[in-house]
């Protein structure tokens, strides 16, 4: 894009903010947080409605919420509710010229699910831009069957739109992207990667999450750095109120966590590790997997309006290990982590608006140690240092500014052994500059749009073309009450890449690289469109349709035999479908059923062809019922149709070099050898798979236990993983699989 | 609701008793594969031709029809000169899969020492064609050195922290990005057992890596490079290892140490280290890339050449051991 052509964005933003300062003088705002009364937690996408307006808003992740275009000098009531709380009216009046501060704090109900909430009940802010966007809070997956236990990637699965190849990886793919096209962050630091014991669960914790927000495409402007998706994990801040511990313990782990106030705030520790590998077992067909790890999350915080008035600021480090150690010096070991840290200082100004400066460090680290094996090492690291600065500015008229800017930090190295034995490092560092900003229109109560446009003023690697625009826009017109359309259109990069192998089913890690300079970074473009219906209290149905292409994909180059060859070579991509979700709520009963029609395709090389994840049709059916007095019961069904696969075209005798030195004999060494047929052409059988859940809470005095038995597979479908090429041999993904998790919580 | 609970129930042990039947196979992909290595070590140069086959079930070891055939002509052209190879048939020392003599081709006295290009074509029946191209280098000198001083003397006993280094250049106008070098460094040592003395190679690693025992490190195939350093600790534990558990040194007679150095064409490396490359044993791949240099099907064509040099061991450095010297 050439400068001259940002002039009428210039302009259009000079244009919004000045008829947005202009309009509705004569307006009120009230803004506040809303929180759990028993630990002060943060309450995430709460409800708050203005009774006599008819209308009103949600909570954000943070629990903080402004209400504005209010009349002023009118007194409201505003009526605060949330899912297993009991709901809270207060009457507030608003000044004029002032912003009306409301904290409020709602008391957990005693029995959670009878106040369940109701589709219909639950407000919807009618113009909100929120296409694509799934806004997730731990409740909302507890209750569902959780497998070995609970884990948050896992059940994004469930999700349209999101695909996975079977059992044995918690490695999601959103809309035919592959999985180093997903952002992971835990509140705004990147986790490179998310994943314990070869990508079978997750590294991020549940018991440390407060609330997910994911991006399934077309995210807003604040956002970059993927092609595909942005899962924001927002942790918890611990209890304020009093000291407290939860133990847990599974067939796969054991975990604690203990928090409690500070003078002014509140801490949180968090701890998992795990300590026996049966269970591991089970997902690589009975062959062992000496696996070993564990993570860390600790976070305090501090607000002292004193110090310094509607400030809070935020310390949290997080840390995750993962070692495979055969203890044997003729087989290859490997070990790979995360670390995190980061300081967030967080103000609310006396005018509508807040700001926010963070400065976070990230580290990923991951390392095969051939030992005396054949493998080949690789050893990868990426440290990052980012500051950044975002403020969000609410007109009267509800309209929304926001920006900001981020220096990002990176030194990545990958040292890899190449088909020769020869060691290279990928790794380069660079620092990438980028800002961005955001308009909301939320003035109109039909009608939402959010328009936003991110700039990276610097690439990665240097040199190239530094600067690259991002443009995003969002669109949402309310024709009823009852149905929206919904539309949003965004050009997303990626600078940041893995050397993955996507032919890999199960990987170790993912090495991270910057996009070297003879590469283009890569790039997606989004259109989605959908509808969301509400057609009674209790039932909903959303539908999307998305078209994306990504052209500069950097791919590993397959046949890199000869030094002049790269080591990444560019592709380009293409995937669009359509995505269905109902969900039917009726106290005691809640019904989700989601179906995805979905096509992928790579290119590379001018080989086209649908990469292994790309699944037709996806069907994802969860129930949860109530059966009182502390029982649950729930049920998921997972159906999904045959992933693609390579099939065998013949074979033939390939000359074996055994050993180079002492090669001596080209007529008696001949091995068969497998010839491939044409990539990805024919389809695995349908997966499908029933877990069923059983959860008694059990509450004595402060004591609180939960004891869930969980079924994975329970009708023992032999779900094919793949045939091994050499004997035939079926080896399929997990068999019927019981588990116990008993968490007691004080 | 009801009725969609209904259809759910309906619909879910139908696809639960749906026939999950895969095929593994494709239609048969038919392939000729071509190997050659040119060497400069023999006046005997070999070709295999041979085609793909398919297999009952997926063990390609059941397979009795032998795939080698030798009707076919085989062309190598080398400083414009062309060489017809014969076809002609070997007897099998492993006959588990085939039982007849394996057929293939061979061009005597043909030893290609200068560095030049080499093509190679065969021209089957049916009018298909496959062909290649490489380079033939030319032999490389050998010098050792010790703590950088010229030697052909083999010893380190008295060193300390000493380096023995092996270096090699080749000749005229090569281009080295080109070739691959893979030395090996023996010490040739007899055993006397009963008054028969039997004739060993002790291989000298590049390192050994102390785990609870030591285990040692080979050279392989060495690039960006012409030398490979050898610390004078891998040597001694190389020279202790010869008499491992023996108490009787003095029948062991250090007779001298053999270099050997291999350089290959790119090719050759290229296809034996992707040979030698698979992946850990935690990944799992749903395709796999083959090397091949045969331009209209499979295989190898490749060269090297082969230089080796004795070295005279110091009497003094195998005395120390134990050892006796010739």
């Amino acid at each position: 894009m050439k400068n001259k052509s940002l002039y009428p964005l210039v302009l259009f933003f000079i244009f919004i903010t000045l008829q947005s300062a202009f309009y509705s003088q004569d307006r009120g705002i009230v803004r506040g947080f809303v929180a759990d009364s028993s630990n002060g937690e943060a309450l995430p996408y709460a409800n708050v409605f203005v009774k006599e307006l008819n209308r009103g808003t949600s909570t954000d992740f943070r629990g903080y919420f402004v209400l504005a275009s209010l009349p002023e000098n009118n007194t409201f009531t505003i009526v605060f509710s949330y899912v297993g709380y009991e709901t809270k009216s207060v009457v507030v009046n608003v000044p004029r010229f002032k912003v009306k501060d409301v904290n409020i704090k709602l008391a957990p109900s005693s029995f959670e699910l009878q106040t369940i909430e109701l589709i219909g009940e639950k407000y919807r802010e009618e113009n909100a831009t929120d296409l694509s966007l799934q806004k997730i809070t731990i409740r909302d997956l507890e209750n569902l069957p959780k497998g070995v236990e609970l884990d948050i990637f896992r059940s994004l699965q469930s999700l349209p739109g999101v695909q996975t190849t079977g059992d044995l990886s918690s490695r999601y793919y959103v809309r035919g992207s592959n999985s180093n096209q997903n952002l992971v962050l835990l509140d705004n630091v990147t986790i490179y990667n998310p994943y314990h014991a070869l990508g079978i669960f997750s590294a991020i914790d549940p018991d440390m999450v407060n609330s997910l927000e994911f991006y399934k495409g077309g995210y807003p402007a604040d956002y970059h750095g993927r092609l595909s998706s942005v899962l924001r994990v927002v942790t918890r801040d611990g209890n304020a109120n009093n000291f407290s511990g939860k133990a847990s313990i599974s067939f796969l782990t054991a975990k604690a966590t203990v928090e409690g106030p500070i003078p002014h705030g509140s801490f949180i520790i968090s701890g998992r590790k795990n300590y026996s590998d049966e269970i591991l077992k089970k997902f690589r067909n009975n062959n062992s997997l000496p696996a070993d790890f564990y993570d860390l999350f600790f976070k305090v915080n501090y607000s002292n309006d004193d110090f310094m008035k509607d400030a809070k600021f935020t310390f949290s480090t997080f840390a995750s290990s993962d070692e495979i150690m055969n203890n044997n010096p003729i087989r290859e070991d490997f070990k790979w982590g995360n670390k995190s840290l980061s300081f967030n200082y967080f103000q609310i100004s006396d005018s509508p608006l807040y700001y926010q400066v963070e400065i976070s460090a990230a580290q990923f680290k991951g390392e095969v140690i051939p030992n005396l094996s054949n493998s080949k090492s690789v050893y990868n690291e990426v440290q990052d240092l980012t500051m950044r600065m975002d403020f969000n500015y609410v007109y009267d008229n509800k309209n929304e500014l926001s920006g900001g800017f981020k220096i990002f930090e990176l030194k990545s190295k990958l040292l890899l052994s190449n088909y020769r034995g020869q060691q290279n490092d990928l790794g380069s560092k660079g620092t990438n500059i980028s800002a961005y900003v955001r308009y909301e229109f939320m003035q109109f109560q039909n009608f939402g749009a959010d328009v936003g446009l991110h700039i990276e003023l610097t690439r990665l690697a240097g040199g190239g073309s530094a600067t690259n625009f991002e443009p995003r826009a969002s669109f949402t017109y309310r024709f009823i009450p009852e149905l929206a359309f919904k539309a949003s259109w965004g050009i997303l990069g990626q600078d940041l890449i893995t050397v993955s192998d996507e032919n890999e089913i199960v990987t170790i890690f993912e090495p991270w690289i910057i996009t070297p300079l003879y590469l283009q970074p890569s790039s997606s473009i989004h259109y989605i469109a959908g509808l969301e219906y509400n057609p009674s209290r209790f039932f909903s149905i959303n539908t999307e349709a998305y078209y994306k292409q990504m052209k500069d994909l950097a791919l590993v180059n397959e046949e890199k035999f000869f030094s002049g060859d790269k080591d990444l070579i560019p592709g380009k991509g293409e995937a669009y479908g359509l995505e269905f979700q109902s969900r039917y709520v009726n106290y005691p009963i809640d019904v989700t059923a989601a179906y995805t029609l979905s096509w992928s395709f790579k290119e590379v090389n001018g080989e086209k062809y649908s990469p292994r994840y790309d699944s037709r049709h996806t069907v994802n059916l969860s129930t949860e019922y109530d059966l009182g007095e502390g029982w649950i019961v729930s049920a998921a069904w997972t159906y999904s149709s045959g992933l693609p696969f390579t099939q065998i075209a013949g074979y033939y005798e390939k000359l074996n070099i055994d050993d180079v030195t002492t090669y001596s004999n080209l007529l008696e060494s001949y091995k068969p050898f497998t010839i491939l047929g044409d990539r990805n052409v024919e389809r695995l059988p349908d997966y499908h798979r029933l877990d069923l859940s059983l959860t008694k809470k059990i509450k004595i005095g402060k004591l609180k236990t939960s004891i869930d038995v969980n079924v994975m597979n329970v009708y023992n479908r032999k779900n094919l993983f793949y045939i091994n090429r050499t004997t035939g041999e079926r080896v399929n993904m997990l068999p019927i699989l019981p588990s116990v998790n008993l968490k007691i919580e004080l | 609701m009801r009725k969609i609970f209904l259809i759910a129930f309906a619909v879910i042990p139908l696809i639960i008793s749906c026939d999950d039947q895969v095929n593994p196979k494709s239609d048969f992909k038919s392939e000729y594969v071509l190997n050659c290595v040119i060497r400069s070590d023999t006046s005997h140069q070999f070709a295999t031709l041979s085609h793909s086959f398919d297999v009952e079930g997926y063990d390609p070891y059941t397979n009795r029809e032998d795939p080698f055939i030798n009707n076919a002509s085989i062309v190598i052209t080398y400083k414009n000169t062309e060489y017809i190879m014969r076809d002609t048939t070997v007897a099998r020392t492993d006959t588990s899969r085939y039982k007849g003599a394996l057929k293939c081709f061979y061009l005597p006295n043909f030893q290609p020492k200068e560095y030049s290009k080499i093509k190679l074509d065969a021209y089957l029946l049916g009018g298909k064609t496959l062909h290649s191209e490489s380079y033939v280098f030319e032999q490389s000198s050998i010098y050792m050195s010790v703590n950088g001083l010229p030697s052909r003397k083999f010893t380190s006993r008295n060193l300390i922290a000493g380096i023995i280094s092996f270096s090699w250049g080749t000749l005229g106008n090569q281009d080295l990005n080109e070739a691959f070098f893979a030395p090996e460094i023996a010490i040739v040592y007899t055993k006397e057992v009963n008054n028969v003395k039997t004739k060993h190679l002790k291989k000298i690693p590049r390192t050994y890596v102390s785990q609870s025992n030591y285990l040692p490190i080979y050279p392989g195939i060495i690039v960006g490079s012409s030398s490979l350093n050898i610390d004078s600790t891998t040597i001694n534990r190389a020279m202790m290892e010869i008499s491992s558990g023996d108490t009787d040194k003095s029948s062991y007679t250090i007779e001298n140490v053999v270099i050997r150095l291999l350089i290959l064409d790119e090719n050759l490396a290229a296809y034996y280290s992707a040979q030698q490359t698979f992946l850990n044993e935690f990944s799992l791949r749903s395709y796999q890339p083959d090397f091949t240099n045969i331009v209209g099907g499979l295989g190898l064509f490749g060269t090297y050449n082969f230089k080796s040099l004795v070295m005279e061991i110091d009497p003094d450095f195998a005395k120390s051991f134990g050892y006796s010297t010739p």
